[in-house]
């Protein structure tokens, strides 16, 4: 008989199992091949809307220490918050790379923790690991999530665990202690700097992984060779018993002939079953003899048809003996069926035979029936995968190890080797179709969702830094703008300054000349008066009158002889009549202006006029 | 785990009514608005808000605080980056929200002056760009 194996649970022991193996420590690095080169520029430049990044490119104050405290801090409360919240609910300046390292942890361990498909238990004691790793990201980048570094390694490791479920079992409590250790381990690299107690504590895990993993190898081969035989064990004893059951069900038949299935061929059908299958001849041979003996021993079925009673009973020792021969290999001794034989000619011979009740218990028919095709290849399809189920609120996790064909059964287990129990096929489906039972989607490894998480994070950072370099250019462009319409309005403000001091300028020049020529008019008012009160000496200078031409010893003295009235002449002489100068009036005005003549007064009186008109010319001035 | 883990950060769509179109610098630094101008006597001086910023632009600032400020007032602000001397903006209060913290979120759009240093802000966000 044959029974379905998930591909992976191959019993050559080269071909490992797929859900038990461990990534090799030696592809681990190579899962995001070249996106680990981008971490160092997703830390550096991404930025985040509403995070609380620097603005200046001037130095933070040193706060490593408060970085360290404030992880530190949420690592002990076994804070569920993420870093960045905690980063914001402190009033400290952060660096770019704190407040990335602490967005960039948040976001590879969300994702991870969302995608793994681990079982809730694990995924809120590996959440808090996000402190260790933002930590592990400031300080080293990309090396923090390298093939190398003890927490990507640990985290790769999980995917194994994909079936693990809290069920106080064995594997439950080292899984737990190792949690613990791990947890240890992490407080004195996030308290002191120092991962050697991590890495030891990583490097054990793994270690213990391989081991169990090549355990559970051999004790799920085990296991698999155990229920197979057992299956069939199961499957041919059931088929038996339906046998009997069907064949015998509501009978009533010679003791003789119920002791001898009972004892004999029961046994020999069981053989059949388990060794040929029931779809085998000799099985259906088997069964069929049955049938024919229960119906030569039943006086109610056979009676009715005499001839082949006898047609039958006679042939029927040897075909049960044939039947052993093909079985066994051996011819049955003669004495074998001497009671069926001794029962079969009473019955011939229509003698009476006692008959008591057959007393096979019930058993389900579906034991006669072999599997449909059907049914086989939907179970191969669901085989190798993990479900979930609940039970007590509380989730289960279970593995479908294996289909056993002879039975129809599922044989579920922890992917570890431990058996979880078995169930019929047609159960399972029907659970799922209730949704009793779901698939547990497929998990993401750490390595798939940190490459993943860190290409999406690139396309958002070219996206940001096309962005930027746009706006940069726009910024710049805004401000030679500005620039350039300040400075146009300072230089027309300036013109309109300059024309406006020209027009003052103008303004006073003009009030200026104003001035003057108001004091030149007023000069030439005073002088024009001046002239007119000379003048007026001048006509009122009688004959007699004496006036003086030149100063100092050239002085001349002289006399008004004459006045000439029609032409204004003066004639002058001297004090003897001689050295007559004739002046036209006018000229002797001009002269006594400039000072060239005097007028001689008769007296004081003429010389005090003349002094009060030139005072007011002085005082004018 | 809560909040937004996946969003699409290059197509983020701000939750409040910010209406720049251009690129924010995500990032915090003090700014500080005068709310309150001093009275024409001189008896009264002048009332400065102390605010943080959570991005800036060349044309504008998103800020936090602990006060509301009516929406379309015209408000002197200084802020200042690294050591370098502040600069003496004018701002419009654009919108005012209460967050879910009891702090409101206020967005400032920078306006032309002739004394302000504008042009020299723009230019320092510039070189923080890039």
């Amino acid at each position: 008989m044959q029974s379905a194996l998930p591909d992976a649970a191959g019993l050559n022991p080269g071909a490992g199992l797929r859900y038990y193996s461990v990534p090799s420590l030696t592809l681990l690095g190579q899962s995001t091949g070249g996106a680990l080169s981008l971490t160092e520029s997703i830390i550096t430049e991404l930025r985040v809307p509403d995070l609380p990044y620097p603005v200046g490119r001037g130095d933070v104050p040193e706060n490593g220490e408060r970085w360290r405290s404030v992880l530190l801090d949420a690592w002990y409360e076994a804070s569920d918050e993420r870093v960045v919240d905690h980063l914001q609910a402190v009033d400290d300046t952060w660096t770019l790379r704190q407040v990335n390292a602490g967005y960039l942890s948040d976001r590879i361990m969300s994702v991870f923790l969302r995608r793994s498909g681990l079982h809730p238990f694990l995924i809120h004691r590996a959440a808090r690991l996000r402190f260790w790793l933002a930590m592990d990201l400031e300080r080293r980048g990309e090396q923090a999530v390298d093939g190398e570094s003890a927490l990507r390694r640990w985290l790769d490791s999980l995917e194994p665990l994909q079936g693990w479920s809290r069920t106080g079992g064995r594997s439950d409590r080292w899984v737990l202690e190792h949690l613990g250790e791990l947890e240890k381990a992490v407080t004195q690299a996030l308290a002191e700097d120092n991962t050697r107690d991590l890495d030891a504590c990583v490097e054990r895990w793994i270690k213990g992984l391989e081991q169990q993993a090549q355990q559970a190898r051999k004790v799920a081969e085990r296991l698999w060779r155990t229920e197979k035989g057992a299956a069939g064990q199961r499957a041919a004893e059931n088929a038996v018993r339906a046998a009997l059951a069907r064949s015998c069900r509501g009978r009533k038949l010679p003791p003789e002939l119920l002791a001898f299935l009972e004892e004999d061929w029961r046994h020999l059908m069981r053989q059949v079953a388990l060794e040929q299958g029931i779809a085998s001849d000799d099985w259906r041979h088997a069964h069929r003899l049955l049938e024919w003996l229960v119906w030569v021993a039943d006086p109610n079925l056979s009676d009715q048809d005499r001839n082949r009673l006898y047609h039958v009973g006679e042939q029927l020792t040897d075909k049960l003996s044939d039947l052993v021969e093909r079985v066994t290999g051996t011819r049955p001794e003669a004495s074998r069926f001497q009671g069926i034989d001794t029962l079969l000619v009473r019955r011939m011979r229509d003698e009476p035979v006692e008959l008591e009740p057959a007393s096979f218990p019930e058993a389900d028919p579906r034991w006669l029936n072999t599997l449909a095709e059907e049914e086989k290849d939907e179970a191969s399809r669901w085989m190798g995968s993990w479900y979930l189920r609940y039970e007590d609120g509380q989730e289960i996790r279970q593995f479908f190890f294996g289909f056993l064909e002879d039975t129809g059964e599922v044989l579920w287990t922890n992917a570890q080797g431990a058996k979880l129990g078995l169930q019929p096929f047609f159960e399972v489906r029907e659970m799922l179709e209730t949704g009793e039972l779901d698939h547990l989607p497929v998990g993401y490894s750490f390595g798939q969702v940190l490459k993943d998480t860190l290409s999406s994070l690139q396309r958002v950072l070219q996206s940001q830094k096309t962005q930027r370099e746009k706006a940069r250019a726009r910024a710049q462009e805004e401000a030679e703008a500005l620039r350039l319409q300040q400075e146009r309005a300072r230089e027309e403000q300036a013109r309109q300054e300059a024309e406006r001091l020209e027009r003052e300028e103008q303004a006073r020049l003009e009030a200026e000349q104003n001035a003057r020529d108001q004091e030149e008019a007023q000069r030439r008012t005073e002088e024009a008066e001046h002239q007119k009160a000379i003048l007026d000496q001048v006509d009122k200078l009688a004959a007699g009158a004496w006036i003086q031409i030149g100063s100092g010893d050239d002085a001349r003295r002289l006399k008004l002889a004459l006045r000439i009235g029609a032409s204004g002449k003066l004639v002058f002489v001297d004090r003897f009549g001689l050295s007559r100068e004739e002046i036209q009036r006018e000229q002797l005005v001009q002269w006594v202006l400039s000072g060239e003549a005097t007028l001689l007064s008769e007296g004081a009186e003429f010389a005090d006029t003349l002094s009060r008109v030139a005072g007011r010319l002085r005082v004018g001035r | 785990m809560k909040r937004r883990e996946e969003e699409p950060l290059a197509k983020w769509v701000p939750e409040d009514r910010d209406q720049r179109g251009e690129y924010r610098l995500a990032g915090r630094i003090t700014a500080d608005l005068q709310v309150e101008a001093e009275d024409p006597e001189g008896s009264e001086p002048p009332r400065w808000l102390r605010c943080s910023t959570r991005d800036i632009s060349a044309s504008g600032l998103s800020v936090v605080t602990d006060e509301a400020v009516t929406e379309g007032a015209l408000l002197p602000v200084q802020v200042s980056i690294d050591d370098q001397s502040p600069f003496h903006l004018m701002a419009e209060i654009k919108w005012c929200q209460q967050d879910q913290n009891g702090f409101w979120r206020l967005g400032l759009s920078l306006v032309e002056s002739n004394d302000s240093t504008l042009p020299d802000w723009k230019d320092a966000v510039a070189q923080l760009m890039v």
